[in-house]
């Protein structure tokens, strides 16, 4: 019963995600997945192997979660349903900050990465 | 009035002269033939002259020493006479005519004429130089050069000029320069100006030892001046003994200098102590060595005055007191026997154990005599002593039982053929006695060191004395020693040695050898190589690389983490990825991207080359076209969605 319940219950949220959200939202999801893969696979190698050379395991981690952390934000600047909280900031805006962002984390990144 | 005043100083002067025996020091030296005739190379080697007042002073100096004959003594007297005649046309200044007078008069008829036939150019400056202002030194140099020339002068003129002069300037210097000025006047009543004698000696600087005034020449000037007057009145100088081996003292610290005019000031004021009829500051010197033994049991002293003379009269040498350096004190009060001026005395009639005695001396004058009697003046003897070897052993014993394993009797001075073997349980001890080869008696001394030698390792042990049995024990624990040995074990030779400061025959006697067996005894590596050479290079080594892991891992896990790019792209052509909006972003659109990228591609050369400046520099060059681009492309797409919507 409860399985079932849970099957419906994702399959919904599925349908819905599929009609009701964006394109453009789904792009931004997709990268997100894909950053917070290579995250992952990133920590599971220093789990497994070790953390040698530490600063180039810190440094492409850091890049992980920073760029997550900035697509996150852009996704939620960009969701038209946000639109109410984020009148003055147009999507171009925030895509125009996203890059902004990025340029500044990765120049930390390859300052750090050695 | 003038006799009654006279007659009360001559009581006065007496009645100090009296009191002035009662407690006199001796002079803390004297002058040694040494150092006179070290002077008297270094007066005689001053030539050639730079100004007048040297050969001035060094005739002075030499005057002083007495006019013992000198192998160039005439040619020097030749030179120096030349030397102030060439001088007496271009000098019209009172001081350098009172130099060339003053030499003149000291080489006698040899220069004396010579100088005197220029009386009229002397005259004219002398009168010249009292016209204007008639200051003490003027006084002084006048009347000298009348007195070294022989001519007349008048006296009580001389005399009042004095008076007003001190009334004007009342200093020591010019007090003593009237000593010396008023003893030059033929007969006359000097009393006025002999008076301040007391008055000058009273304002001296006083250390405990010494006596002085503001200089060296004031201090000579005073001295000489003082016993000038008294030689000329026949009166005693109102200056007690105490003050005059005071003054004695201080010229005695002035004698190492290589400067004339400073010696001819000590000579001439140590002149005036040594020869005057008053008063004669004297020292008791030590003329044997400072070591007495049984053997040589005499210590000598003699009386000298202060340029090392013996006092002209007879003495009575009394040794009141001996004291040993831990206080014991004895009190022959014995007189001492004269023979040619030095005292003998046989310590050994009053002391019996060795060490440094302090002995005081008085001395009294047969009759009556300048010479200041001495009343407890110290000199100090060291007593020496000899010692032997009296018993010795050497045994081998237990270190937990105390039990005696092996005895050895050792003799001295022989050494021992017999070996010890000592391993980690026992305990290598011996005991000496030494006695006193005189006294026969058992004696303590400063060092006693037992030595223990292997090759180039060397051990000292010291071995203690008991206070009571006076027996000395020197004890080598096989286990507390074998630090100081390094654990080495193997065969020592062994040696005792004696010393003491005051012992005339320090010894070191080979006693034999020891065998040492120490537990965990090390190998024994032979003479240690103690050369210098130089030590192996130090090879800098970088650090060391981490472990990295297998290639295949790294490689996978590359592949790994590159991997989820590909599931973006399927996921993007599934959502439906396009490139559309390049075209509304234009050319604008394009520079965009060209720009963004070219930031890329300088980060990827900051990763493998670049440095921070440089990056930062292209960074801020490339920076300007991506914003500009980027702010065009991005309102394009906004004016585009907004006339879409």
């Amino acid at each position: 019963m409860s399985s079932e319940n849970i099957v419906s219950v994702v399959q919904q949220f599925l349908q819905s995600y599929r009609s009701k959200t964006p394109t453009k939202l789904k792009l931004v999801d997709a990268y997100l997945a894909y950053i917070m893969l290579t995250g992952i696979i990133q920590f599971v190698y220093c789990a497994l192997v070790g953390t040698f050379p530490f600063n180039s395991f810190l440094s492409g981690f850091i890049s992980c979660v920073g760029s997550f952390v900035l697509g996150v934000c852009l996704r939620i600047q960009t969701n038209p349903q946000n639109r109410s909280q984020f009148l003055h900031i147009s999507p171009e805006r925030a895509f125009a900050d996203f890059l902004f962002a990025h340029v500044v984390l990765h120049l930390v990144v390859i300052n750090f990465i050695g | 009035m003038q006799h009654i005043c006279s007659s009360f100083l001559l009581t006065s002067a007496a009645l100090l002269l009296c009191l002035s025996t009662v407690d006199a020091e001796a002079l803390s030296d004297v002058f040694s033939p040494h150092d006179i005739t070290r002077i008297r190379d270094l007066l005689l080697s001053t030539e050639p002259y730079g100004e007048l007042s040297t050969p001035y002073h060094v005739l002075r100096g030499l005057q002083a020493l007495g006019t013992s004959s000198s192998e160039n003594k005439d040619g020097f007297k030749r030179n120096a006479c030349a030397y102030a005649l060439s001088h007496i046309d271009t000098s019209s200044d009172l001081q350098s005519l009172f130099y060339i007078s003053s030499i003149a008069a000291e080489l006698g008829s040899s220069c004396l004429p010579d100088v005197i036939k220029k009386k009229s150019h002397i005259q004219s400056v002398v009168s010249d130089a009292l016209e204007t202002e008639q200051t003490m030194e003027k006084l002084y140099y006048s009347t000298s050069i009348s007195t070294n020339l022989g001519l007349d002068v008048n006296s009580e003129s001389v005399l009042a000029s004095i008076l007003t002069a001190l009334d004007d300037d009342e200093t020591i210097q010019n007090t003593a320069l009237a000593f010396l000025t008023a003893s030059q006047l033929p007969d006359f009543d000097l009393t006025a100006i002999y008076e301040l004698v007391e008055d000058v000696v009273a304002q001296a600087d006083e250390t405990p030892t010494t006596l002085y005034y503001d200089s060296l020449e004031t201090t000579s000037n005073v001295i000489t001046g003082i016993f000038a007057m008294a030689t000329k009145t026949g009166e005693a100088p109102a200056i007690t003994s105490e003050q005059a081996t005071k003054f004695g003292n201080y010229l005695l610290t002035n004698t190492y200098t290589v400067d004339v005019a400073r010696l001819a000031y000590v000579l001439a004021a140590a002149t005036a102590l040594d020869r005057n009829q008053y008063v004669v500051p004297c020292s008791l010197l030590l003329t044997s060595s400072g070591y007495v033994s049984r053997a040589n049991p005499d210590i000598q002293v003699r009386l000298a005055t202060i340029l090392g003379s013996p006092p002209p009269t007879e003495f009575t040498v009394t040794v009141m007191t001996v004291t040993h350096q831990e206080g014991d004190e004895t009190l022959p009060k014995k007189k001492l026997k004269s023979k040619n001026g030095l005292y003998s005395y046989n310590l050994f009639q009053d002391v019996s154990s060795p060490g440094v005695y302090t002995l005081t001396f008085s001395t009294e004058s047969v009759g009556g005599s300048p010479v200041v009697k001495l009343t407890e003046t110290p000199l100090q003897v060291t007593v020496s002593f000899e010692v032997t070897i009296g018993s010795a052993e050497l045994s081998l014993s237990d270190r937990e039982h105390g039990t005696t394993a092996k005895k050895i009797s050792l003799e001295y001075p022989n050494s021992s053929k017999e070996t010890l073997e000592a391993d980690q349980h026992s305990k290598v001890v011996m005991k000496f006695t030494l006695i006193d080869k005189e006294t026969k008696k058992s004696a303590l001394v400063h060092q006693a060191f037992v030595r223990l030698t292997r090759g180039q390792h060397e051990i000292f042990f010291v071995a203690t004395a008991n206070k009571k049995t006076l027996q000395y024990t020197f004890e080598l624990d096989m286990v507390t020693a074998a630090e100081d040995f390094g654990s080495l074990s193997g065969s020592y030779a062994m040696s005792l040695i004696v010393g003491d400061f005051a012992l005339e025959n320090p010894f070191s006697w080979d006693i034999g050898s020891v065998s040492l067996l120490f537990a965990g005894s090390t190998t024994d590596t032979g003479d240690e190589d103690y050369t210098y050479r130089a030590k192996p290079e130090i090879q800098h080594m970088f650090r060391l690389e981490e472990k990295l892991p297998p290639k295949v891992i790294s490689s996978t896990f590359t592949v790994l983490v590159l991997s989820p790019l590909a599931l973006l792209l399927v996921l993007w052509v599934g959502i439906g990825f396009n490139v559309s909006g390049l075209g509304t972003g234009g050319l604008w659109a394009v520079m965009f991207h060209i720009s963004l990228g070219g930031i890329f591609v300088v980060y990827y050369l900051f990763w493998l080359k670049l440095n921070m400046f440089d990056t930062m520099k292209l960074l801020a060059l490339l920076s300007v076209p991506t914003f500009l681009a980027g702010n065009r492309m991005l309102k394009r797409i906004a004016s585009s969605n907004q006339s879409a919507s």
